[in-house]
C-alpha cells in the first residue's frame, strides 16, 4: 500500500483509491477480491498478494503506457474478461 | 432529562493516545497546507415502505466529518473540505503537488489511518519518496491511471 501511495503522489496522472476491504464491500464483491493486498488498475489488471515495489512500478508504467512491458505478476481479473481493450 | 437525546456533544473520536500519535507524526513535519476533502452521503437514497429513512449513511457521515475536524484541530495546516456524495462509504481525498491524488474509501482505521497521515505529510512536503528516475517515468505517462488498492486496517 505504501508504495502505491508514493507512486500516486509522485505522478500527475495517477489517481489511487485505498479501499478498506470491509467498508468497501461492494467493490470487493464487484471485483471478486479474495485477499489483501490486491491492486487493480484501470478496472482490468490486478496484482494479488504482496508484490515488490518494482513490480508495482512496472504495473503502473504499463497501465499508463501499454508500450511498456506488462510485469509477469499481473493477472486479469475474471470479472473483467471481455472488457480488455 | 429528555428521553431519546444523547450527550450534550459528540464523543471525541480520538483519545489521548491517538492525539499524541497524530501530533508526533505531523507536528513540525508539514510544509504547505493540505486540503483533506471528505465526501459523505448523509442520507439513504432509497425510502422504502416500513424501512428506516436512514441506512447508516448519516452516522458514517457524522463520524467521517468528526474525524477530519479533530485531525485538523491538531494540525492547523490541514484544511477540511466537506462535500456531498451520492453513494458509497465516506471518502477522504488528498491531492498531491504533482497533480495526482489519493482517496481513502471508508473511515480509515489502524494502519489505514497511519497511511492517511503519511499521505497528508508527503503531500504537504512534496516528499513522495520515489527516486528521480521513477518520477521521470511516472510523469511522462501519456494516459491517466486509476488504481485501487484493497487493504484491511490490520
Amino acid at each position: 500500500m505504501g508504495a502505491t501511495i508514493r507512486m500516486a503522489l509522485a505522478s500527475p496522472v495517477v489517481q489511487l483509491d485505498v479501499v478498506d476491504g470491509i467498508a468497501g464491500m461492494e467493490l470487493v464483491r464487484e471485483w471478486g477480491v479474495s485477499g489483501v493486498p490486491t491492486v487493480i488498475v484501470d478496472d482490468r489488471l490486478s496484482v494479488e498478494g504482496p508484490a515488490r515495489e518494482e513490480t508495482l512500478f512496472e504495473f503502473f508504467l504499463h497501465a499508463g503506457d501499454p508500450t511498456n512491458p506488462l510485469p509477469a505478476a499481473v493477472s486479469v481479473p475474471f470479472s473483467s474478461c471481455g472488457r480488455l481493450d | 432529562m429528555q428521553l431519546g437525546r444523547g450527550p450534550a456533544g459528540p464523543v471525541p473520536f480520538f483519545d489521548d493516545v491517538d492525539r499524541a500519535y497524530v501530533v508526533a507524526q505531523l507536528e513540525g513535519a508539514m510544509d504547505a497546507p493540505v486540503d483533506l476533502e471528505v465526501s459523505v452521503r448523509r442520507t439513504s437514497r432509497l425510502l422504502l415502505p416500513g424501512a428506516p429513512a436512514d441506512d447508516g449513511g448519516s452516522d458514517d457521515a457524522r463520524q467521517a466529518q468528526q474525524l477530519a475536524e479533530e485531525l485538523a484541530a491538531l494540525e492547523p495546516r490541514i484544511r477540511v473540505v466537506v462535500s456531498e456524495a451520492t453513494e458509497g462509504p465516506p471518502r477522504f481525498s488528498v491531492d498531491s503537488r504533482a497533480g495526482g491524488g489519493v482517496t481513502f474509501v471508508g473511515q480509515p482505521r489502524a494502519n489505514l489511518f497511519r497511511a492517511l497521515l503519511e499521505t497528508i505529510r508527503r503531500a504537504s512536503n512534496g516528499d513522495h519518496g520515489m527516486d528521480a528516475d521513477q518520477v521521470r517515468h511516472l510523469s511522462h505517462l501519456p494516459r491517466p491511471v486509476h488504481a485501487r488498492v484493497f487493504a484491511t486496517p490490520t
